[in-house]
C-alpha cells in the first residue's frame, strides 16, 4: 500500500514534469503568458509531488514498514529514531529520492521568487528545470525505484544503515548541504539556458542569476567543510581532506560556481565577459551530474561510493545527454549575448579577474585530471594506479598559492588600471602587512619556503582585504558624518559581504597551510596507568570500559589528559563494533582549543585491557571550520538587496499591487 | 598461552611487549629480534600465560633458529644505501609512508592509516630503511608486490606523464588565451578610457551604485 | 553558428564520456597482482600449535595459500570449499592458512568449531602479507609445483577457479630437482 502511495506520486512528478518541460519551452517560444502560468503551476505541483514522496518514504521508515524495499534495505527496529530520519539519504536509492526533493523545492522557488518582471525568461527557466526533474523522477521511477516492494516473504526487521553513517550527527547535515549546493546549481543553469535561448543576458537577469549561483555555490562550500569535519571527527585518521575522489568530484563544481561568480562581478560592471560567464555556469552544471555519476556508479575508488548499480549508466547517457545538448545550444546561441566593448589590461581590475578565472579553470581541470587519470590508466595501460594526496598537493599548492596573491592584488586595482602610478600605490601599500605578517611566521618558528610564502601573501591579502571591505563605511563617515557604519554597508551589502568572505577564505587558507604543515603524532600501546607523552600533553590511560548498546558494542577508553601540571580533562576514544560489519570504526575524541586540537584515536583494545592509542596534535584545526562559517555569512550579506535594488523594487511592487485586479501577467 | 603480538585493530589479546614510547608510531627496529623471540615463543605452547610489559623472551636462545616470517633481502637484493637511523630515518620512514598508499583504505596513505595493515607496511618500510634501503628500493618493494596501484602519486614516465604535464599545460593555454584577448582588447578608443577612469573615482564611495540599470539589453 | 565552441565543446567532452563509459569495464575493488607468473616468495612460519612450515622445503607440490581472517565474512563462506578441496587433493596439494591480522585466538576457535583445512599460520608482523601483496582477507594464492605463482584469488574463491587452477597445477610436470 505505502508502495503504491509512494509510486504514485513520483509517477505524478514525472507527468508534471515532463508535460512541464515541454509546456515552458513552447510558452517560451509563443511568449504565452497563459502557457507560463500553467508551467508554474505544473512546476509546483512537481514540487508538491516530491514532497509527497518523501513524506511517504519518511512515513513509511518511521514505521518500520519492511515491504518497502528501501526500508527493508537500511531500516532496523533497533535504529535509534534520528538516524531512521536520516536514513532516508544514507543509500542510493533514497538519496536519489531526496535530491528530488531538493530540486522540487528550488523549482518552487525559482517559480515563486523570479515571478515577477522575468516573463520571457521564466518561462525557458523552468521548462529546463522541469526537464531536470523529469529525468530524476524517471530514475526514481525505474532503475532507482526506493518503492518497489519488498519479495516476499517481507522480513521483520532490516541491517539498519551503514554505520560509518551512523556515528556521528555530522552525517545528518552534510549530505543535505551537498545536495542543496549540487542540486541548487540546476536553477542558474536554467537561466543561463533562457539567457541563451531568449538571445539577451542584461543586468535585470544576470543579478538573479549571480544571486541563485551564490546561493548553491554556499551551501556547496558549507556541504564540502563539513564533510572535511565529519571526517575529522569520525574515520579517526587525523585530517580533513585526503583527495578522495568523490571529495574532488564536490570541489569541482564549487571551483568553476565560484569562478563564475568572480566573472558575474566583471560582467555586471563592465558587460564583459558575458559569453564566459555563461560557459562557467553550464560547466558548474555538467561538473555536478559529472560528480552525481561518478559518486553513485561505483567506477572509482572511494569511502562515499554508493554500490556498484544500473543507475551508472543511465546517469552517463544524461551526462551525454546535458552535455550534447549544451555544447550544441552554446554554439547557436553564444554570438547572441553581445559584450561591451572593453578595454583591458593586465594589471588592472579586469585583468584581475581574468587571471583569477584562468587560476580557477586550471585548478579545476588538474582536479579533473588527477581524479579521472585512473581510469585513461586503467582504459589505456590495463594498469591500476592511484592519484592521491602527494600529487594534489605538489599541482595544486602552487595553484592555490597563486589564487591566494591574486586575492590580495586583484581588489588592490582600480578598475581600468590605466594610470600606473595610482597602480604602483594600490601595489605598494599592503606591503608592509606582507613583511609583518613574514615576521610573524618567522617568530612563530616556521622555516619551510611554502609557509613563508603563504604568509606574506596572506598578510597583502588581508590588509587588502579589510581597506576595501571598509572602504564604503569610512566614505560615508567622511563625507556625511552622521551616518552609521550600519546605514553605509546596507547601501552595498552585497560588496561588504564579498569581503567578508575573502577573510573567511583567508582564515581557512592560513588554517589548512599551518595544520598540514606542523601536524606531530606519536603512537603506543598502554596498560592501565601508562602515560603517552606529546607536544607538551600527558595522557595517562585511565581503563577501558565496554558499553553494549542496542545497536553497537562500544569499546571505550578513558584517557586523563594533562599540560603543565594542569588537569585538561578526560577524553574517551572509542571503536565501535557493530553487528555484520567487518572491522570496528573508531570515534576519535578530540580536545579543541583556540590554538590547536588534541586528537585521540583508539587503535585496539587488548583482551587484557590494553590499548593501541594514537595521539595527534594540530594546530588551527579549528578556524579552517571558523573560516567556512564566516564564508557562509559573508555570503547572506551578498544576498541582501543593495540600495539600488530596493528603490528599483518599490515602484514594481506597487505597480504589481495595482495591475493585480487584472491577473497580471503581459 | 601464545605470545603473538599482533598489529590488529580487532579487539584483541596484545599482552603489552611494546611498553609505552612517546613520538614513536613505528617499532621496526626491533622486528628481526622481536620476531625470532616470537618464532621461540610459539613453539612453546601453553608456558608463561602473562608476562608483564616490556620483558621480552630471552631471544639469545632462539639464535640457533632461523628466524620467523620472511626474508625480504631475499626479495630485495643488496641495500643501495647506507643504514639510517634517528631522526633522519623517522623523517625518511614518514616520507615513504606518505606516499604509499594503504590498501585496505580509501585514498590514505599508510602515513595516515590507522589499519593494522597499514601499520604493518609502515613498520616494514622503516625496517628496510634503517636496512639501508633506499627509498626507491623500498618504494619499489610495495610495488612489486601490490602493483603501481601502491603508488599514491604515480610515477612520472610513459602515459602517467599526463598527469603530470596537464595542469601545467592547462595554465599555459590560458594564459595564451588571456593573452590573446588582452591584445586585441588594447586598441579600444580613448574616450572609454576616460570615462572608466571617472568610474574608478566614484568607486570607492558607492559601491555598486554605479552600475545599476540594464546595460546589455539588446534585441537580436 | 560558432564553430570554435562546437569543436572545443565536443572535443574535450566527447573523450570524456567515451572513458567514463570504458570504466564500466572495471571493477575499481579488484587490482591485479603482479606477482603472477613469478617465484612465491619463501616465507617461514609457525602454525597455531607451534610446528613450522616452510614454503621452499614444500617446493614439488603444488602450494594453496589462503589469507584470511575470523571477521571476514566472504572468508567463512570460502572455507566448506577449502576443506573439501584440502580433503580432495590431500598428499597432491598443500592447503595452507595465513592469518591476515586476526587474533591467533579467536582463528583456534574457529577451527574447533568449522574444522581446519590446513595448519593457519601466524604472520605476527604481517611481512609475509606484504610480501604478496595482500590487500585484504580473503586472498588465495596458487603456487606451481616450481615455486611459481600461477593464480589468485581475490575474494571468496570459487568452485571453478579452485578445481580449473589445481588441475592446471598438477598437470605441471615435477621440476628438476636440483
Amino acid at each position: 500500500m505505502t508502495s503504491v502511495l509512494g509510486q504514485g506520486f513520483v509517477l505524478l512528478g514525472l507527468i508534471a514534469a515532463g508535460f512541464g518541460a515541454a509546456l515552458g519551452y513552447v510558452a517560451g517560444v509563443r511568449r504565452s503568458a497563459a502557457g507560463l502560468r500553467l508551467t508554474r503551476r505544473l512546476a509546483l505541483l512537481f514540487a508538491v509531488a516530491m514532497v509527497g514522496a518523501c513524506g511517504v518514504m519518511w512515513y513509511a521508515l518511521l514505521s518500520h514498514d519492511f515491504s518497502v524495499s528501501y526500508v527493508a534495505q537500511v531500516g532496523s527496529l533497533s535504529t535509534p529514531l534520528h538516524i531512521t530520519i536520516f536514513s532516508l539519504w544514507s543509500s542510493l536509492e533514497g538519496s536519489i529520492l531526496f535530491w528530488g526533493l531538493i530540486l522540487g523545492l528550488y523549482i518552487a522557488a525559482a517559480a515563486t521568487f523570479q515571478r515577477r518582471g522575468h516573463e520571457d525568461y521564466l518561462a525557458y527557466t523552468l521548462a529546463t528545470l522541469l526537464a531536470i526533474g523529469a529525468f530524476f523522477t524517471f530514475l526514481i521511477a525505474s532503475v532507482a525505484d526506493p518503492f518497489a516492494p519488498t519479495p516476499s516473504p517481507v522480513p521483520v526487521d532490516g541491517p539498519g544503515p551503514n554505520p560509518l553513517l551512523q556515528n556521528h550527527l555530522l552525517m545528518a547535515i552534510h549530505p543535505p548541504m551537498l545536495y542543496l549546493g549540487y542540486v541548487g546549481m540546476s536553477v542558474p543553469f536554467a537561466m543561463a539556458v533562457a539567457a541563451l535561448l531568449r538571445g539577451q543576458l542584461g543586468a535585470t537577469w544576470l543579478r538573479p542569476m549571480r544571486r541563485w549561483l551564490l546561493v548553491p555555490t554556499s551551501f556547496l562550500t558549507a556541504g564540502i567543510m563539513l564533510g572535511g569535519w565529519w571526517s575529522y571527527e569520525v574515520l579517526g585518521w587525523g585530517g580533513y581532506w585526503a583527495w578522495d575522489p568523490v571529495e574532488n568530484a564536490s570541489f569541482l563544481p564549487w571551483l568553476t560556481g565560484i569562478a563564475a561568480l568572480h566573472s558575474g562581478v566583471v560582467q555586471q560592471r563592465r558587460g564583459t565577459l558575458k559569453a564566459w560567464t555563461v560557459i562557467l555556469i553550464m560547466i558548474t552544471f555538467l561538473l555536478t551530474i559529472l560528480g552525481t555519476f561518478l559518486t553513485r556508479s561505483g567506477v572509482v575508488n572511494s569511502v562515499h561510493s554508493f554500490t556498484q548499480s544500473p543507475i551508472g549508466p543511465v546517469f552517463l547517457g544524461f551526462l551525454a545527454l546535458c552535455t550534447a545538448a549544451v555544447v550544441v545550444l552554446l554554439s547557436l546561441r553564444i554570438d547572441t549575448l553581445v559584450s561591451e566593448p572593453s578595454n583591458e589590461r593586465l594589471v588592472s581590475r579586469e585583468g584581475a579577474f581574468l587571471l583569477n578565472n584562468l587560476l580557477f579553470v586550471s585548478l579545476m581541470f588538474t582536479v579533473l585530471v588527477g581524479t579521472l587519470y585512473p581510469i585513461v590508466a586503467e582504459s589505456l595501460r590495463g594498469v591500476k594506479v592511484s592519484v592521491g594526496e602527494p600529487y594534489f598537493n605538489r599541482m595544486a599548492v602552487p595553484l592555490f598559492a597563486a589564487l591566494l596573491l591574486m586575492m590580495g592584488v586583484g581588489p588592490a586595482l582600480p578598475w581600468g588600471g590605466s594610470d600606473p602610478k595610482l597602480v604602483r600605490r594600490a601595489l605598494v601599500r599592503p606591503l608592509p602587512a606582507a613583511a609583518a605578517a613574514l615576521v610573524l611566521a618567522l617568530l612563530l618558528g616556521a622555516r619551510s619556503a611554502p609557509v613563508l610564502v603563504v604568509s606574506a601573501f596572506a598578510g597583502f591579502a588581508l590588509w587588502v582585504t579589510a581597506d576595501q571591505g571598509l572602504r564604503p563605511v569610512r566614505a560615508r563617515r567622511r563625507r556625511r558624518g552622521g551616518r552609521g557604519p550600519l546605514a553605509a554597508v546596507l547601501v552595498a551589502p552585497d560588496r561588504l559581504g564579498a569581503y567578508v568572505v575573502h577573510l573567511g577564505v583567508l582564515i581557512t587558507f592560513v588554517a589548512v597551510a599551518v595544520s598540514s604543515t606542523f601536524q606531530r603524532e606519536a603512537e603506543s600501546t598502554l596498560r592501565a596507568g601508562d602515560t603517552l607523552r606529546l607536544g607538551g600533553y600527558e595522557m595517562t590511560f585511565r581503563g577501558a570500559e565496554r558499553v553494549q548498546e542496542p545497536h553497537l558494542i562500544r569499546h571505550q577508553a578513558e584517557i586523563e589528559v594533562s599540560s603543565d601540571g594542569q588537569d585538561r580533562g578526560v577524553l574517551y576514544p572509542s571503536l565501535n563494533i557493530y553487528p555484520n560489519q567487518r572491522e570496528p570504526i573508531g570515534t576519535p575524541a578530540v580536545r579543541t582549543t583556540a590554538g590547536h586540537d588534541l586528537y585521540l584515536t583508539l587503535m585496539n583494545v587488548g583482551g587484557d585491557g590494553s590499548i593501541g592509542l594514537r595521539a595527534i596534535t594540530t594546530p588551527l584545526v579549528a578556524w579552517i571550520w571558523i573560516g567556512v562559517v564566516v564564508m557562509v555569512a559573508g555570503t547572506v550579506l551578498c544576498l541582501i538587496p543593495t540600495a539600488a535594488e530596493r528603490r528599483a523594487a518599490m515602484p514594481r511592487a506597487v505597480a504589481d499591487l495595482a495591475a493585480s485586479p487584472a491577473g497580471g501577467g503581459r | 598461552m601464545r605470545r603473538a603480538t599482533r598489529a590488529g585493530n580487532w579487539p584483541s589479546r596484545t599482552n603489552g611487549r611494546r611498553p609505552p614510547r612517546p613520538a614513536d608510531r613505528r617499532r621496526a627496529t626491533v622486528l628481526p629480534t622481536l620476531l625470532a623471540a616470537l618464532s621461540f615463543a610459539a613453539s612453546a605452547p601453553a608456558q608463561e600465560p602473562d608476562t608483564p610489559p616490556g620483558a621480552a623472551p630471552a631471544s639469545a636462545e632462539s639464535g640457533y633458529q632461523p628466524a620467523l616470517g620472511i626474508e625480504t633481502s631475499n626479495e630485495l637484493g643488496d641495500p643501495l644505501g647506507r643504514p639510517l637511523s634517528g631522526d633522519e630515518l623517522d623523517r625518511a620512514a614518514a616520507e615513504v609512508a606518505a606516499d604509499l598508499r594503504c590498501p585496505k583504505c580509501q585514498a590514505l596513505s599508510i602515513a595516515d592509516s590507522g589499519a593494522a595493515s597499514a601499520h604493518a607496511m609502515r613498520a616494514q618500510a622503516r625496517s628496510l630503511l634503517a636496512q639501508g634501503y633506499t627509498r626507491e628500493q623500498v618504494v619499489g618493494y610495495f610495488e612489486q608486490r601490490y602493483g603501481e596501484f601502491v603508488r599514491l602519486a604515480p610515477r612520472a614516465r610513459g602515459l602517467n606523464l599526463i598527469v603530470w604535464a596537464a595542469p601545467a599545460a592547462i595554465v599555459l593555454l590560458g594564459v595564451l588565451l588571456v593573452a590573446l584577448r588582452l591584445r586585441r582588447r588594447r586598441s579600444a578608443d580613448e574616450a572609454l578610457d576616460v570615462y572608466l577612469r571617472q568610474v574608478e573615482r566614484n568607486d570607492g564611495d558607492d559601491g555598486n551604485d554605479g552600475d545599476g540599470g540594464d546595460n546589455g539589453e539588446r534585441p537580436t | 553558428m560558432n564553430r570554435r565552441v562546437l569543436l572545443f565543446g565536443f572535443g574535450i567532452s566527447l573523450p570524456l564520456l567515451v572513458l567514463l563509459g570504458f570504466a564500466f569495464q572495471h571493477d575499481p575493488q579488484i587490482v591485479e597482482s603482479p606477482l603472477i607468473g613469478r617465484p612465491a616468495p619463501d616465507f617461514r612460519l609457525a602454525d597455531l600449535d607451534g610446528n613450522i612450515v616452510d614454503l621452499a622445503e614444500l617446493r614439488g607440490r603444488p602450494v594453496i595459500i589462503n589469507f584470511w581472517a575470523t571477521y571476514c565474512p566472504p572468508c567463512i563462506v570460502e572455507h566448506p570449499l577449502l576443506m573439501a578441496g584440502a580433503r580432495r587433493w590431500q598428499g597432491e596439494i598443500h592447503f595452507l592458512g595465513v592469518i591476515f591480522q586476526d587474533d591467533p585466538d579467536l582463528i583456534a576457535q574457529f577451527n574447533a568449531e568449522y574444522g581446519r583445512w590446513g595448519p593457519s599460520l601466524i604472520d605476527a608482523d604481517g611481512g609475509v602479507a606484504i610480501a604478496y601483496g595482500v590487500y585484504g582477507p580473503p586472498e588465495t594464492f596458487f603456487i606451481g609445483r616450481d615455486g611459481v605463482i600461477v593464480d589468485k584469488a581475490i575474494g571468496a574463491v570459487s568452485r571453478d577457479q579452485l578445481l580449473d587452477v589445481a588441475n592446471r597445477m598438477l598437470a605441471q610436470p615435477a621440476p628438476a630437482t636440483g
